[in-house]
Protein backbone atom coordinates (compact mmCIF):
# COMPACT_ATOMS: atom_id res chain seq x y z
CA UNK A 1 0.00 0.00 0.00
CA UNK A 2 1.47 3.35 -1.06
CA UNK A 3 0.73 6.44 1.09
CA UNK A 4 0.69 8.76 -1.93
CA UNK A 5 -1.97 6.68 -3.64
CA UNK A 6 -3.94 6.43 -0.41
CA UNK A 7 -3.82 10.20 -0.09
CA UNK A 8 -4.86 10.67 -3.72
CA UNK A 9 -7.92 8.47 -3.14
CA UNK A 10 -8.85 10.37 0.03
CA UNK A 11 -8.42 13.79 -1.61
CA UNK A 12 -10.39 12.87 -4.73
CA UNK A 13 -13.31 11.47 -2.76
CA UNK A 14 -13.19 14.45 -0.45
CA UNK A 15 -13.63 16.67 -3.47
CA UNK A 16 -16.39 14.46 -4.83
CA UNK A 17 -18.23 14.60 -1.51
CA UNK A 18 -17.72 18.33 -1.03
CA UNK A 19 -19.42 19.00 -4.37
CA UNK A 20 -22.55 17.08 -3.42
CA UNK A 21 -23.75 20.21 -1.73
CA UNK A 22 -27.42 19.35 -1.42
CA UNK A 23 -26.71 15.90 -0.01
CA UNK A 24 -24.16 17.32 2.42
CA UNK A 25 -26.57 20.04 3.51
CA UNK A 26 -29.24 17.42 4.24
CA UNK A 27 -26.75 15.24 6.11
CA UNK A 28 -25.78 18.14 8.35
CA UNK A 29 -29.30 19.53 8.68
CA UNK A 30 -31.05 16.30 9.58
CA UNK A 31 -29.45 15.71 13.01
CA UNK A 32 -29.95 19.40 13.75
CA UNK A 33 -33.63 19.08 12.86
CA UNK A 34 -33.89 15.96 15.02
CA UNK A 35 -32.32 17.74 17.92
CA UNK A 36 -33.98 21.14 17.74
CA UNK A 37 -37.46 19.79 17.02
CA UNK A 38 -37.07 17.75 20.21
CA UNK A 39 -35.87 20.81 22.08
CA UNK A 40 -38.88 22.80 20.91
CA UNK A 41 -41.18 20.11 22.30
CA UNK A 42 -39.48 20.51 25.67
CA UNK A 43 -40.22 24.21 25.79
CA UNK A 44 -43.54 23.58 27.52
CA UNK A 45 -44.12 22.70 31.14
CA UNK A 46 -43.69 19.25 32.64
CA UNK A 47 -40.53 18.11 30.91
CA UNK A 48 -38.74 15.32 32.69
CA UNK A 49 -35.13 14.17 32.76
CA UNK A 50 -36.15 11.30 30.48
CA UNK A 51 -37.46 13.80 27.93
CA UNK A 52 -34.16 15.69 28.05
CA UNK A 53 -32.29 12.44 27.59
CA UNK A 54 -34.46 11.37 24.67
CA UNK A 55 -33.72 14.62 22.83
CA UNK A 56 -30.01 14.27 23.52
CA UNK A 57 -29.85 10.67 22.30
CA UNK A 58 -32.02 11.24 19.23
CA UNK A 59 -29.86 14.19 18.16
CA UNK A 60 -26.66 12.20 18.66
CA UNK A 61 -28.07 9.20 16.78
CA UNK A 62 -29.03 11.60 13.99
CA UNK A 63 -25.39 12.60 13.66
CA UNK A 64 -24.40 8.90 13.52
CA UNK A 65 -26.93 8.38 10.74
CA UNK A 66 -25.42 11.30 8.81
CA UNK A 67 -21.89 9.88 9.06
CA UNK A 68 -23.07 6.40 8.00
CA UNK A 69 -24.82 7.82 4.96
CA UNK A 70 -21.76 9.91 4.07
CA UNK A 71 -19.66 6.73 4.16
CA UNK A 72 -22.26 4.99 2.01
CA UNK A 73 -22.17 7.80 -0.57
CA UNK A 74 -18.38 7.90 -0.69
CA UNK A 75 -17.99 4.14 -1.14
CA UNK A 76 -20.96 3.61 -3.45
CA UNK A 77 -20.68 6.87 -5.40
CA UNK A 78 -17.68 5.59 -7.31
CA UNK A 79 -19.01 2.08 -7.87
CA UNK A 80 -18.60 2.19 -11.65
CA UNK A 81 -15.03 3.41 -11.27
CA UNK A 82 -13.91 0.71 -8.82
CA UNK A 83 -12.78 -1.95 -11.27
CA UNK A 84 -11.24 0.50 -13.77
CA UNK A 85 -9.23 1.92 -10.87
CA UNK A 86 -8.08 -1.57 -9.90
CA UNK A 87 -7.07 -2.17 -13.52
CA UNK A 88 -5.19 1.13 -13.36
CA UNK A 89 -3.01 -0.32 -10.63
CA UNK A 90 -4.70 0.53 -7.32
CA UNK A 91 -5.03 -2.08 -4.62
CA UNK A 92 -8.51 -2.65 -3.24
CA UNK A 93 -7.27 -1.78 0.25
CA UNK A 94 -5.97 1.58 -0.98
CA UNK A 95 -9.31 2.46 -2.54
CA UNK A 96 -11.40 1.51 0.48
CA UNK A 97 -9.06 2.87 3.15
CA UNK A 98 -8.66 6.16 1.27
CA UNK A 99 -12.44 6.56 1.18
CA UNK A 100 -12.74 5.70 4.87
CA UNK A 101 -10.13 8.38 5.56
CA UNK A 102 -12.28 10.92 3.71
CA UNK A 103 -15.31 10.17 5.87
CA UNK A 104 -13.28 10.15 9.08
CA UNK A 105 -12.04 13.66 8.26
CA UNK A 106 -15.64 14.76 7.68
CA UNK A 107 -16.65 13.15 10.98
CA UNK A 108 -13.77 14.90 12.76
CA UNK A 109 -15.14 18.22 11.49
CA UNK A 110 -18.83 17.61 12.23
CA UNK A 111 -18.95 15.73 15.51
CA UNK A 112 -17.06 18.18 17.80
CA UNK A 113 -19.17 21.04 16.40
CA UNK A 114 -22.34 19.10 17.10
CA UNK A 115 -21.19 18.24 20.62
CA UNK A 116 -20.46 21.90 21.38
CA UNK A 117 -23.84 22.91 19.99
CA UNK A 118 -25.61 20.46 22.31
CA UNK A 119 -23.48 21.64 25.22
CA UNK A 120 -24.72 25.20 24.65
CA UNK A 121 -28.31 23.95 24.84
CA UNK A 122 -28.23 21.34 27.61
CA UNK A 123 -26.46 20.56 30.83
CA UNK A 124 -24.07 17.85 29.63
CA UNK A 125 -20.49 16.76 30.23
CA UNK A 126 -18.87 18.06 27.05
CA UNK A 127 -15.84 15.75 27.14
CA UNK A 128 -17.92 12.59 27.60
CA UNK A 129 -20.45 13.74 25.02
CA UNK A 130 -17.72 14.49 22.46
CA UNK A 131 -16.19 11.07 23.13
CA UNK A 132 -19.60 9.39 22.75
CA UNK A 133 -20.52 11.14 19.52
CA UNK A 134 -16.98 10.73 18.16
CA UNK A 135 -16.98 7.02 18.93
CA UNK A 136 -20.44 6.82 17.39
CA UNK A 137 -19.04 8.40 14.22
CA UNK A 138 -16.31 5.73 14.02
CA UNK A 139 -18.88 2.93 14.38
CA UNK A 140 -21.07 4.71 11.85
CA UNK A 141 -18.33 4.82 9.22
CA UNK A 142 -18.03 1.05 9.49
CA UNK A 143 -21.83 0.72 9.29
CA UNK A 144 -21.87 2.83 6.12
CA UNK A 145 -19.08 0.79 4.53
CA UNK A 146 -20.97 -2.43 5.25
CA UNK A 147 -24.22 -0.98 3.88
CA UNK A 148 -22.38 0.08 0.70
CA UNK A 149 -20.92 -3.40 0.31
CA UNK A 150 -24.28 -5.10 0.94
CA UNK A 151 -26.54 -3.20 -1.46
CA UNK A 152 -25.89 -1.88 -4.94
CA UNK A 153 -27.46 1.56 -4.80
CA UNK A 154 -27.48 4.55 -2.48
CA UNK A 155 -31.23 4.44 -1.89
CA UNK A 156 -31.22 0.88 -0.58
CA UNK A 157 -28.17 1.69 1.49
CA UNK A 158 -29.86 4.69 3.09
CA UNK A 159 -32.78 2.44 4.01
CA UNK A 160 -30.40 -0.08 5.60
CA UNK A 161 -28.77 2.67 7.67
CA UNK A 162 -32.15 4.07 8.70
CA UNK A 163 -33.08 0.56 9.81
CA UNK A 164 -29.92 0.17 11.90
CA UNK A 165 -30.32 3.56 13.60
CA UNK A 166 -34.05 2.96 14.09
CA UNK A 167 -33.55 -0.40 15.79
CA UNK A 168 -30.80 1.24 17.84
CA UNK A 169 -33.51 3.32 19.54
CA UNK A 170 -35.50 0.26 20.63
CA UNK A 171 -35.14 -2.38 23.35
CA UNK A 172 -32.70 -4.24 21.11
CA UNK A 173 -30.13 -1.51 21.68
CA UNK A 174 -27.63 -3.66 23.66
CA UNK A 175 -27.23 -5.90 20.63
CA UNK A 176 -26.74 -3.03 18.19
CA UNK A 177 -23.40 -1.52 17.11
CA UNK A 178 -24.07 1.94 18.57
CA UNK A 179 -24.80 0.69 22.09
CA UNK A 180 -21.35 1.70 23.41
CA UNK A 181 -21.48 5.29 22.11
CA UNK A 182 -25.11 5.48 23.30
CA UNK A 183 -24.02 4.58 26.83
CA UNK A 184 -21.43 7.38 26.80
CA UNK A 185 -23.97 9.88 25.50
CA UNK A 186 -26.45 8.93 28.24
CA UNK A 187 -23.65 9.22 30.80
CA UNK A 188 -22.81 12.68 29.41
CA UNK A 189 -26.42 13.67 30.13
CA UNK A 190 -25.86 12.95 33.80
CA UNK A 191 -27.91 9.75 33.90
CA UNK A 192 -26.52 6.70 35.66
CA UNK A 193 -25.79 3.74 33.39
CA UNK A 194 -24.89 0.18 34.29
CA UNK A 195 -21.90 -0.07 31.97
CA UNK A 196 -18.44 1.27 32.65
CA UNK A 197 -16.64 3.57 30.20
CA UNK A 198 -14.15 0.85 29.18
CA UNK A 199 -17.05 -1.54 28.50
CA UNK A 200 -18.77 1.03 26.29
CA UNK A 201 -15.54 1.81 24.41
CA UNK A 202 -14.70 -1.87 23.98
CA UNK A 203 -18.20 -2.57 22.62
CA UNK A 204 -17.80 0.22 20.09
CA UNK A 205 -14.36 -0.94 18.99
CA UNK A 206 -15.46 -4.56 18.61
CA UNK A 207 -18.55 -3.45 16.67
CA UNK A 208 -16.41 -1.30 14.39
CA UNK A 209 -13.98 -4.13 13.78
CA UNK A 210 -16.71 -6.66 12.98
CA UNK A 211 -18.68 -4.30 10.74
CA UNK A 212 -15.60 -3.07 8.91
CA UNK A 213 -14.21 -6.57 8.41
CA UNK A 214 -17.53 -7.74 6.96
CA UNK A 215 -17.75 -4.62 4.78
CA UNK A 216 -14.21 -5.02 3.47
CA UNK A 217 -14.70 -8.73 2.70
CA UNK A 218 -17.95 -8.15 0.83
CA UNK A 219 -16.64 -5.10 -1.01
CA UNK A 220 -13.41 -6.77 -2.10
CA UNK A 221 -15.40 -9.80 -3.23
CA UNK A 222 -17.58 -7.53 -5.36
CA UNK A 223 -14.84 -5.53 -7.07
CA UNK A 224 -11.95 -8.02 -7.27
CA UNK A 225 -10.39 -8.74 -10.63
CA UNK A 226 -10.23 -12.29 -11.93
CA UNK A 227 -6.84 -13.89 -12.19
CA UNK A 228 -5.79 -14.68 -15.74
CA UNK A 229 -3.95 -17.76 -16.82
CA UNK A 230 -0.40 -16.89 -17.87
CA UNK A 231 0.42 -16.54 -21.53
CA UNK A 232 3.16 -18.83 -22.84
CA UNK A 233 6.53 -17.55 -21.65
CA UNK A 234 7.76 -16.65 -25.14
CA UNK A 235 4.60 -14.74 -25.87
CA UNK A 236 4.77 -12.90 -22.56
CA UNK A 237 8.31 -11.73 -23.21
CA UNK A 238 7.40 -10.50 -26.67
CA UNK A 239 4.20 -8.86 -25.50
CA UNK A 240 6.06 -6.80 -22.96
CA UNK A 241 8.35 -5.47 -25.68
CA UNK A 242 5.53 -3.65 -27.39
CA UNK A 243 5.97 0.12 -27.05
CA UNK A 244 3.33 1.77 -24.92
CA UNK A 245 0.30 2.80 -26.90
CA UNK A 246 0.09 6.15 -25.20
CA UNK A 247 3.07 7.67 -27.01
CA UNK A 248 1.68 6.96 -30.41
CA UNK A 249 -1.78 8.17 -29.54
CA UNK A 250 -0.51 11.68 -29.17
CA UNK A 251 0.46 11.63 -32.84
CA UNK A 252 -2.34 12.66 -35.22
CA UNK A 253 -3.22 9.88 -37.63
CA UNK A 254 -2.31 11.83 -40.74
CA UNK A 255 1.25 12.42 -39.51
CA UNK A 256 1.80 9.12 -37.73
CA UNK A 257 4.78 7.13 -38.96
CA UNK A 258 3.62 4.36 -41.23
CA UNK A 259 5.98 1.73 -39.99
CA UNK A 260 8.40 3.36 -37.58
CA UNK A 261 7.32 1.62 -34.42
CA UNK A 262 5.97 -1.67 -35.47
CA UNK A 263 7.13 -4.84 -33.81
CA UNK B 1 5.76 -18.51 -37.05
CA UNK B 2 3.04 -15.96 -36.28
CA UNK B 3 3.16 -13.06 -33.86
CA UNK B 4 2.90 -13.89 -30.14
CA UNK B 5 -0.55 -14.35 -28.68
CA UNK B 6 -1.75 -11.42 -26.60
CA UNK B 7 -5.13 -12.88 -25.62
CA UNK B 8 -6.12 -16.52 -25.49
CA UNK B 9 -9.67 -17.60 -24.68
CA UNK B 10 -10.40 -21.30 -24.30
CA UNK B 11 -13.78 -22.89 -23.66
CA UNK B 12 -15.27 -19.90 -21.91
CA UNK B 13 -18.86 -20.27 -20.80
CA UNK B 14 -21.17 -18.00 -18.87
CA UNK B 15 -24.79 -18.15 -17.82
CA UNK B 16 -26.95 -15.69 -15.91
CA UNK B 17 -29.42 -17.68 -13.83
CA UNK B 18 -30.74 -20.18 -16.36
CA UNK B 19 -29.92 -18.13 -19.45
CA UNK B 20 -26.85 -19.31 -21.31
CA UNK B 21 -24.95 -16.35 -22.73
CA UNK B 22 -21.58 -17.80 -23.75
CA UNK B 23 -20.93 -21.42 -24.55
CA UNK B 24 -17.46 -22.85 -25.00
CA UNK B 25 -16.08 -19.76 -26.74
CA UNK B 26 -12.46 -20.09 -27.91
CA UNK B 27 -10.22 -17.77 -29.88
CA UNK B 28 -6.78 -16.17 -29.89
CA UNK B 29 -5.77 -12.64 -30.71
CA UNK B 30 -2.14 -12.13 -31.66
CA UNK B 31 -0.10 -8.99 -31.52
CA UNK B 32 -0.84 -6.83 -34.54
CA UNK B 33 -4.33 -8.27 -34.95
CA UNK B 34 -7.71 -6.71 -34.36
CA UNK B 35 -10.79 -8.74 -33.53
CA UNK B 36 -14.29 -7.33 -33.91
CA UNK B 37 -16.93 -8.89 -31.67
CA UNK B 38 -20.36 -8.54 -33.24
CA UNK B 39 -23.83 -9.87 -32.53
CA UNK B 40 -27.31 -8.74 -31.72
CA UNK B 41 -28.33 -7.25 -28.40
CA UNK B 42 -28.09 -9.80 -25.61
CA UNK B 43 -25.67 -12.04 -27.50
CA UNK B 44 -23.00 -11.68 -24.81
CA UNK B 45 -20.53 -9.25 -26.39
CA UNK B 46 -20.09 -7.09 -23.29
CA UNK B 47 -20.05 -10.18 -21.07
CA UNK B 48 -17.25 -11.69 -23.14
CA UNK B 49 -15.19 -8.51 -23.04
CA UNK B 50 -15.68 -8.16 -19.29
CA UNK B 51 -14.46 -11.73 -18.84
CA UNK B 52 -11.44 -11.00 -21.06
CA UNK B 53 -10.64 -7.90 -18.97
CA UNK B 54 -10.97 -9.85 -15.74
CA UNK B 55 -13.77 -7.79 -14.25
CA UNK B 56 -16.27 -10.67 -14.50
CA UNK B 57 -15.69 -14.33 -13.68
CA UNK B 58 -16.47 -16.96 -16.29
CA UNK B 59 -18.39 -20.05 -15.20
CA UNK B 60 -15.84 -22.18 -17.02
CA UNK B 61 -12.92 -21.90 -19.40
CA UNK B 62 -9.57 -20.16 -19.34
CA UNK B 63 -8.49 -16.66 -20.29
CA UNK B 64 -4.80 -15.89 -20.72
CA UNK B 65 -3.79 -12.27 -21.10
CA UNK B 66 -0.87 -9.98 -20.22
CA UNK B 67 -0.74 -8.20 -16.87
CA UNK B 68 -1.12 -4.78 -18.43
CA UNK B 69 -4.10 -4.03 -20.58
CA UNK B 70 -6.32 -1.15 -21.59
CA UNK B 71 -10.02 -1.76 -21.02
CA UNK B 72 -12.68 0.73 -22.00
CA UNK B 73 -16.06 -0.41 -20.62
CA UNK B 74 -19.31 0.46 -22.33
CA UNK B 75 -20.52 2.23 -19.22
CA UNK B 76 -18.08 5.00 -18.38
CA UNK B 77 -16.30 4.36 -15.09
CA UNK B 78 -16.32 7.98 -14.04
CA UNK B 79 -16.97 9.73 -10.73
CA UNK B 80 -19.70 12.27 -11.33
CA UNK B 81 -18.47 15.16 -9.23
CA UNK B 82 -14.82 15.12 -10.29
CA UNK B 83 -13.45 17.13 -13.19
CA UNK B 84 -11.64 15.57 -16.12
CA UNK B 85 -8.31 16.86 -14.82
CA UNK B 86 -8.98 15.19 -11.47
CA UNK B 87 -9.82 11.93 -13.23
CA UNK B 88 -6.52 12.06 -15.09
CA UNK B 89 -4.62 12.59 -11.85
CA UNK B 90 -6.61 9.92 -10.01
CA UNK B 91 -6.08 7.23 -12.64
CA UNK B 92 -2.53 8.42 -13.31
CA UNK B 93 -1.58 8.02 -9.64
CA UNK B 94 -2.70 4.39 -9.81
CA UNK B 95 -0.28 3.89 -12.67
CA UNK B 96 2.50 5.59 -10.78
CA UNK B 97 2.40 8.85 -12.77
CA UNK B 98 2.94 12.27 -11.26
CA UNK B 99 0.15 14.82 -11.69
CA UNK B 100 2.14 16.53 -14.48
CA UNK B 101 2.74 13.25 -16.31
CA UNK B 102 -0.89 12.25 -16.00
CA UNK B 103 -2.04 15.60 -17.36
CA UNK B 104 0.42 15.41 -20.26
CA UNK B 105 -0.50 11.89 -21.30
CA UNK B 106 -4.20 12.27 -20.73
CA UNK B 107 -4.20 15.67 -22.37
CA UNK B 108 -2.60 14.26 -25.52
CA UNK B 109 -5.20 11.51 -25.68
CA UNK B 110 -8.03 13.96 -25.17
CA UNK B 111 -6.62 16.23 -27.85
CA UNK B 112 -6.58 13.28 -30.23
CA UNK B 113 -10.22 12.65 -29.34
CA UNK B 114 -11.05 16.30 -30.06
CA UNK B 115 -12.06 16.90 -26.49
CA UNK B 116 -13.01 20.55 -25.92
CA UNK B 117 -9.88 22.34 -24.71
CA UNK B 118 -10.10 24.20 -21.42
CA UNK B 119 -13.09 22.22 -20.14
CA UNK B 120 -13.27 22.50 -16.36
CA UNK B 121 -16.75 21.10 -15.68
CA UNK B 122 -17.34 18.02 -13.59
CA UNK B 123 -18.01 14.94 -15.70
CA UNK B 124 -21.69 14.83 -14.75
CA UNK B 125 -22.12 18.06 -16.68
CA UNK B 126 -20.63 16.63 -19.88
CA UNK B 127 -22.53 15.22 -22.85
CA UNK B 128 -22.66 11.46 -23.42
CA UNK B 129 -20.13 11.63 -26.23
CA UNK B 130 -17.72 13.79 -24.25
CA UNK B 131 -17.97 11.49 -21.23
CA UNK B 132 -17.16 8.59 -23.53
CA UNK B 133 -14.09 10.40 -24.81
CA UNK B 134 -12.90 10.80 -21.22
CA UNK B 135 -13.65 7.12 -20.58
CA UNK B 136 -11.57 6.07 -23.58
CA UNK B 137 -8.70 8.41 -22.74
CA UNK B 138 -8.50 7.08 -19.18
CA UNK B 139 -8.47 3.49 -20.45
CA UNK B 140 -5.63 4.21 -22.85
CA UNK B 141 -3.49 6.27 -20.50
CA UNK B 142 -0.92 3.58 -19.94
CA UNK B 143 -1.49 1.72 -23.15
CA UNK B 144 -0.51 -1.90 -22.94
CA UNK B 145 -0.16 -4.68 -25.46
CA UNK B 146 -3.83 -5.60 -25.27
CA UNK B 147 -6.63 -3.10 -25.88
CA UNK B 148 -10.22 -4.12 -25.09
CA UNK B 149 -12.88 -1.65 -26.24
CA UNK B 150 -16.62 -2.04 -25.70
CA UNK B 151 -18.35 0.20 -28.25
CA UNK B 152 -16.05 3.04 -27.25
CA UNK B 153 -17.30 5.52 -29.85
CA UNK B 154 -20.87 5.91 -28.59
CA UNK B 155 -21.89 9.53 -28.90
CA UNK B 156 -18.73 10.48 -30.82
CA UNK B 157 -19.02 13.09 -33.54
CA UNK B 158 -18.30 11.86 -37.07
CA UNK B 159 -14.71 13.12 -37.24
CA UNK B 160 -13.69 11.50 -33.96
CA UNK B 161 -15.45 8.29 -34.96
CA UNK B 162 -13.48 8.02 -38.22
CA UNK B 163 -10.30 8.96 -36.40
CA UNK B 164 -10.97 6.16 -33.92
CA UNK B 165 -11.12 3.45 -36.58
CA UNK B 166 -7.97 4.79 -38.24
CA UNK B 167 -6.28 4.46 -34.87
CA UNK B 168 -7.36 0.86 -34.51
CA UNK B 169 -5.24 0.21 -37.57
CA UNK B 170 -2.37 2.29 -36.14
CA UNK B 171 -2.45 0.36 -32.87
CA UNK B 172 -2.31 -2.89 -34.81
CA UNK B 173 0.65 -1.64 -36.82
CA UNK B 174 2.38 -0.80 -33.57
CA UNK B 175 2.00 -4.35 -32.34
CA UNK B 176 -0.96 -4.11 -30.01
CA UNK B 177 -3.77 -6.64 -30.07
CA UNK B 178 -7.14 -4.90 -30.26
CA UNK B 179 -10.57 -6.33 -29.45
CA UNK B 180 -13.53 -4.09 -30.30
CA UNK B 181 -17.16 -4.79 -29.55
CA UNK B 182 -19.07 -3.11 -32.35
CA UNK B 183 -22.35 -2.88 -34.19
CA UNK B 184 -20.71 -1.03 -37.07
CA UNK B 185 -20.51 -3.79 -39.66
CA UNK B 186 -19.31 -1.32 -42.32
CA UNK B 187 -15.98 -1.09 -40.49
CA UNK B 188 -15.21 -4.80 -40.42
CA UNK B 189 -12.69 -4.45 -43.25
CA UNK B 190 -10.45 -2.71 -40.73
CA UNK B 191 -10.06 -5.80 -38.52
CA UNK B 192 -8.30 -9.10 -39.04
CA UNK B 193 -10.92 -11.36 -37.43
CA UNK B 194 -14.63 -11.22 -36.70
CA UNK B 195 -16.21 -13.11 -33.81
CA UNK B 196 -19.98 -13.28 -34.12
CA UNK B 197 -21.88 -14.13 -30.98
CA UNK B 198 -25.45 -15.38 -31.12
CA UNK B 199 -28.20 -15.19 -28.55
CA UNK B 200 -28.24 -18.49 -26.64
CA UNK B 201 -24.49 -19.06 -26.65
CA UNK B 202 -23.66 -19.89 -30.26
CA UNK B 203 -20.71 -18.26 -31.94
CA UNK B 204 -18.69 -18.20 -35.16
CA UNK B 205 -15.16 -17.01 -35.83
CA UNK B 206 -14.57 -15.53 -39.28
CA UNK B 207 -17.79 -17.08 -40.48
CA UNK B 208 -16.98 -20.56 -39.25
CA UNK B 209 -19.46 -21.74 -36.67
CA UNK B 210 -18.19 -23.52 -33.61
CA UNK B 211 -21.40 -24.08 -31.71
CA UNK B 212 -25.09 -24.17 -32.29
Amino acid sequence: MKPTRLLTVAVMHGRDLSRRRLALAILVALPLVFYFSGRMQLEGAGTTADDQLWVLVSGAMGSCWAISVAALFVVNGSRRADQPLLLAGYRAAELLLGRVLTVLVLAALITPAFSVLIWTQQDVDLAVLTAGIGLGAVVSVATGVLAAALVPRDMEGVLVVIGVVGVQMTALEPWMPLWGPGELIVRAGGVAVTSTVPEAVAHALVSTTVLMAAGVLLWVRRVRLQRAAPLPAAATAAVRDVPPVREELAVPVETAPADGRTT
Amino acid sequence: MGAPTALSVRGVGKSFKRRRVLDDVSFDVRQGEALAVIGENGAGKTTLLRICAGVLAADRGIVARPDRLAYCPQEAGLIDHLTVDEHLRYVGAGRGLSAAEARARGGALLEWLRYPAGETATVRELSTGTRQKVNLALALMDGGPLILLDEPYQGFDRGTYENFWEHVETWRDQGAAVVVVTHMLAELHRVTHVLELRVGGGWALDGRGAAA
